[in-house]
């Protein structure tokens, strides 16, 4: 299916951006707050983590993950539509990559074994 | 069905496989401390998954506030899940790194002690093997009763502080009772439980070694100091860093006083350009041998021999050069050149002589005919006849001629030395004869002799020969501008103090030859060197510079002297020293005026017509009844033909086909009782001994005269007569 933008979404007028505020969600925002904050600590001490096997991929789904929650953010906002998509399909590719991870990450350790 | 409920199942369905395999995983050991974290995320994001399904398939809204719920737990189950897996990260870290540590521990092969405030707390393994005790009995000992050592260093261990590090050197016992030498060092590892560690290393062989370096090092520099050969060490730029001792006693510096200088300093033949450059070329292992100069502090020179050779630094290479006095070898070298010219000369010499040898041969031969016709022509004519007078003087003439050739076979022989007690004077005077006739007129001969006392032990010929040398010298000096030649001889006392001239001789009555001359004198600076053999200043072909040498050696063999004094310019005067002895004076046989004759047969033979022409009228005329060869096989045929029809023979030695010596035995052989008489001019093969070995009655050398030829006819003839003749 295909989604079709509406441009006149960008030139709302300023005094609508209060409104804006007002439909987004709660939830929404402490998850990103908190999605925030593991993404800082995974910055900081990503040195001991990339110790992890298959770390690539297991970071890679909590990034996704949180490109989700700003577009679920971001969507009050802005195109809703298109960025309420995006959070979707950025669910399922962290969903997919944490698959991925856990498969290879036993099927290594198996081997290892 | 819209697309996000198509996506939302696809993510439910990922996050439950993934559920799944967690769950068929769950007791694998990677994730043993994490497995509910992981799970509790999986979990959520099902949960969340599953929410959004219902809420985008329409099928309900009302789970909506657990979409809120689960979907804000996620980031916090993730925080969850990463600090988990960081935190066993950061476990496993520490726990590596103290089994790390551990292991260094307990494989060190020091012994390792961590004491709290001196008690101690753990030792590794190596402690208990060294000290022989065990573990629990050493923990909890005061780490201070290890050490036999009670000095206070060892309360550095016990209140050193933090960054403070305090090696020193001990002694503990191990478990045999031995004193073990340790090496001690300790730091602090903990300091907010005053934790120290104390590292205690055996250098039981570390020390062994060093005494034997030390040990090697002093046999070294024994060896070194002790070397027959100067060493230097110094650096590029020729600094010196070190010497041995005999690089100190050859040069006369101390040690000090070398380590401050420059090879420069030393090295006459060192150049600045040169020598810095040729140390850089050098490579370790190769050895450069170069000769040069050196200079002694009190500035004597000296040749060395220098073998360089680089040593490689860690920072610098340095040069190692050894330095030995060759000074003896080039006077070696010097005097076997010396003496290989020597050889050389003396070989000349030896030409020389036998050259002389053979001219004297036929001169003889010549002068025999001219002495022995004079002889009978003066006998023949009247005292008053005019030509008296010349025959007296050719006769006179012959008779000089006959003498010079005599010494010239004199000189030039190596006859045995005959001593004698005999006179100078005598002999003086026949040097001064023969001057006479050789010297040219512008040199006047004076004889200043005293009455002569006593006689001198000595050859006459090689006195003659230490005069003749001394005149033709002072002869020599004249050449230019004449002068006089005037030879002195007195008697002297030599007392102690008189002999600062010829510090050779002892003290007693001397006989002294004075050789005076009014040349051109000894140049200062040769003086020294006028004795030795080959010097001369005379030209080539003029001189062999023998002369002084011979007359040295013949007077010191004699136990006499010679010294010289010369004045540049003014002349020159040798005294020749002879000790006086108060022996009989050595008799000659009186000589007669009446000539002994006879009657008997006489065979001659000589391959000089002249001669046999010469002599067969002479010996007719003393009576005698003579046959005549010219040939030594004609006079051996005739001979054998008729053995007894001769009373003597008498043969001159050199001849064609067979000599003298040979045709004589062959005689001999066939008449054994033959008288022969063998005459020679010269022959080096030849001489009286040898004649009369091989049967010969009497050897006659020529120029033959009358008077003797008579005599010794008489002689052989009277002495040898055959019984019953």
């Amino acid at each position: 299916m295909v989604i079709f933008l509406t441009p006149f979404e960008y030139y709302e007028p300023k005094s609508r951006l209060s409104e804006k505020l007002d439909m987004v969600n709660f939830n929404e925002v402490t998850m990103l707050i908190l999605g925030s904050g593991v993404f800082v600590f995974l910055l900081r001490n990503i040195h001991r983590l990339k110790h992890l096997p298959l770390f690539e991929f297991l970071i890679a789904a909590y990034l996704f993950l949180l490109a989700g929650w700003i577009s679920t953010f971001l969507e009050s906002f802005f195109l809703p539509d298109l960025l309420n998509l995006i959070e979707h399909c950025c669910y399922l590719i962290s969903s997919l990559f944490m698959l991925y991870w856990c498969c290879r990450a036993f099927k290594n350790e198996k081997g290892a074994e | 069905m819209n697309v996000i409920f198509l996506i939302d199942s696809i993510s439910f369905l990922a996050s439950f496989i993934a559920m799944i395999v967690l769950l068929n995983n769950w007791k694998r050991a990677f994730i043993l401390h994490i497995r509910l974290l992981l799970a509790c995320v999986l979990l959520f994001t099902l949960f969340y998954n599953f929410f959004l399904v219902m809420q985008w398939s329409g099928i309900t809204d009302m789970l909506d506030p657990f979409e809120d719920l689960t979907g804000a737990l996620i980031p916090m189950w993730w925080a969850f899940l990463l600090y988990g897996f960081w935190r066993e990260k950061a476990e496993n870290d520490v726990r590596d790194s103290e089994n790390r540590y551990r292991r260094l521990f307990e494989q060190s092969n020091d012994i390792i002690i961590v004491h709290k405030r001196g008690h101690i707390v753990d030792v590794n393994r190596r402690a208990c093997e060294m000290l022989g005790q065990k573990r629990d009995e050493l923990i909890g000992k005061k780490i201070k009763d290890i050490f036999i050592d009670e000095s206070d260093r060892l309360d550095k261990i016990t209140s050193i502080r933090e960054s403070e590090s305090v090696p020193f050197e001990s002694n503990i016992k191990n478990a045999q009772g031995e004193t073990i030498d340790v090496e001690v060092s300790a730091g602090v590892t903990d300091p907010k439980n005053g934790i120290i560690q104390v590292i205690v290393r055996d250098i039981r062989r570390r020390k062994k070694s060093e005494k034997e370096l030390r040990e090697s090092e002093r046999r070294f520099r024994r060896l070194v100091d002790h070397a027959g050969d100067a060493f230097f060490t110094h650096d590029m730029e020729g600094h010196i860093k070190d010497v041995n001792q005999q690089a100190c006693d050859s040069l006369g510096y101390s040690i000090e006083e070398l380590l401050n200088m420059k090879i420069g300093d030393i090295d006459v033949s060192y150049s600045h350009l040169k020598q810095p450059k040729m140390w850089r070329s050098l490579v370790p292992g190769i050895t450069v041998l170069l000769e040069g100069m050196y200079k002694k502090k009190n500035g004597n020179k000296f040749p060395v021999e220098i073998r360089t050779g680089v040593i490689a630094g860690e920072k610098n290479n340095h040069i190692l050069s050894l330095v030995r006095d060759i000074s003896e070898r080039k006077r070696m070298e010097e005097e076997k050149r010396d003496l290989r010219n020597q050889l050389v000369q003396a070989q000349k010499v030896e030409a020389i002589g036998t050259l002389a040898g053979g001219i004297a041969h036929d001169f003889n031969n010549i002068l025999t005919p001219m002495l022995v016709h004079a002889e009978m022509a003066i006998e023949d004519i009247p005292e008053d006849d005019p030509l008296r007078f010349n025959l007296d003087e050719i006769f006179s003439a012959a008779k000089r001629a006959r003498e010079l050739v005599k010494h010239i076979l004199k000189f030039s022989r190596q006859s045995e030395v005959k001593k004698a007690y005999l006179r100078l004077t005598p002999i003086i005077d026949e040097v001064t004869k023969l001057l006479k006739s050789t010297l040219p007129s512008t040199v006047e001969i004076k004889n200043e002799i005293l009455p002569e006392t006593g006689t001198v032990f000595a050859d006459s010929t090689q006195i003659q020969q230490v005069l003749m040398n001394l005149c033709t010298n002072a002869a020599y000096a004249m050449r230019d501008r004449g002068g006089i030649l005037c030879i002195e001889l007195v008697e002297i006392d030599m007392e102690e103090g008189d002999l600062t001239l010829s510090p050779d001789l002892k003290p007693g009555r001397y006989k002294k030859i004075s050789v005076r001359d009014t040349g051109c004198g000894i140049d200062p600076d040769v003086m020294e060197k006028i004795f030795n053999p080959y010097f001369t200043t005379k030209g080539v072909g003029e001189g062999t510079g023998l002369g002084l040498s011979v007359v040295h050696g013949i007077v010191k063999d004699h136990g006499g002297a010679v010294a010289v004094e010369s004045n540049q310019g003014s002349g020159s005067v040798f005294h020749v020293f002879l000790p006086k002895v108060e022996g009989g004076l050595s008799q000659r046989p009186p000589e007669s005026d009446k000539l002994p004759k006879g009657t008997e047969r006489i065979l001659y033979v000589d391959d000089e017509k002249a001669m046999v022409d010469a002599i067969v009228p002479m010996l007719e005329r003393l009576g005698y009844s003579v046959t005549s060869r010219t040939s030594g096989i004609e006079a051996l045929e005739a001979f054998k033909t008729a053995p007894y029809d001769y009373d003597i023979v008498i043969t001159d030695h050199t001849m064609p086909n067979i000599t003298g010596d040979e045709m004589a035995q062959e005689m001999l052989a066939i008449r054994s009782d033959i008288p022969i008489i063998l005459c020679t001019g010269y022959s080096e093969i030849m001489d009286e001994r040898k004649a009369k070995d091989i049967g010969i009655r009497e050897f006659a050398l020529k120029p033959l005269v009358r008077s003797e030829i008579a005599g010794k006819i008489r002689d052989v003839l009277d002495n040898y007569r055959i019984p019953g003749s």
